[in-house]
């Protein structure tokens, strides 16, 4: 356990445009926050944050589907 | 399609065989390219059937292969008998474009094409009512695929997507 959690981009955030967008440019959507996630523990963490607080939940992979 | 990042949307069939009336009625919708090939002007659409952009595309892909030799049911892929996928995207230059005479053709080409269809391809699917998703998978593969989410995602926390629920 080395990780120290998924770094959270929230609106604000120098990158969060960057990182909210995906390959279709039609696709415009504002998360409340974006995990960037290492490893599997980060994903365990984030999933675990999320849904404690009642968040919707969706997987960010290439950004191409 | 181009390899610069623009708006776009994609619609899909698999198809059958290649035939004429099918082949006819692309060429139909593809019409007045060379007309509307300047971006910088307004695109006219001079029928009902022409393309609404330059950057706007209609692949046939061969299908077969690979795709057709695994047994059906081994994977969560349907329709593996499939000839072709036509893809039907629209893309436009700017995200501050109007989308819709682009995504108004592209379900025109979609609806003109769907007596072809022998099933959606999931990658593909714009229709993400439980209606839609039954489609791309058909009943039996969507059974499992339901049981496997029970297992994996009783509480279905992955739902933003083309969701197969979990079996209750």
């Amino acid at each position: 356990m080395t990780s120290s959690g998924p770094r959270l981009i929230v609106p604000g955030d120098p990158e969060y445009d960057r990182a909210r967008r995906v390959w279709n440019l039609a696709v415009d959507r504002r998360p409340m926050v974006i995990a960037r996630c290492a490893d599997a523990d980060d994903v365990v963490a984030a999933l675990a944050m999320g849904t404690a607080a009642g968040m919707r939940i969706a997987v960010r992979g290439g950004g191409h589907s | 399609m181009v390899a610069e990042p623009t708006p776009y949307y994609m619609r899909s069939h698999l198809t059958g065989p290649l035939d004429a009336g099918l082949a006819d009625t692309l060429a139909g919708h593809a019409a007045d390219v060379t007309s509307s090939l300047s971006v910088s002007s307004p695109l006219s659409v001079s029928s009902p059937l022409s393309v609404s952009s330059p950057l706007s595309a209609v692949l046939l892909v061969p299908m077969g292969g690979a795709i057709a030799r695994a047994p059906a049911g081994d994977t969560a892929v349907a329709h593996r008998d499939a000839a072709y996928c036509l893809e039907i995207g629209a893309a436009w230059p700017s995200p501050h474009d109007d989308p819709r005479p682009h995504r108004e053709w592209a379900d025109r080409i979609w609806q003109a094409t769907r007596p072809w269809s022998v099933g959606n391809e999931v990658n593909h699917q714009i229709d993400d009512s439980s209606d839609g998703v039954l489609a791309a998978y058909g009943p039996e593969i969507q059974a499992r695929l339901a049981e496997v989410k029970a297992r994996w995602d009783p509480r279905n926390v992955f739902s933003l997507n083309l969701n197969v629920p979990p079996t209750a």
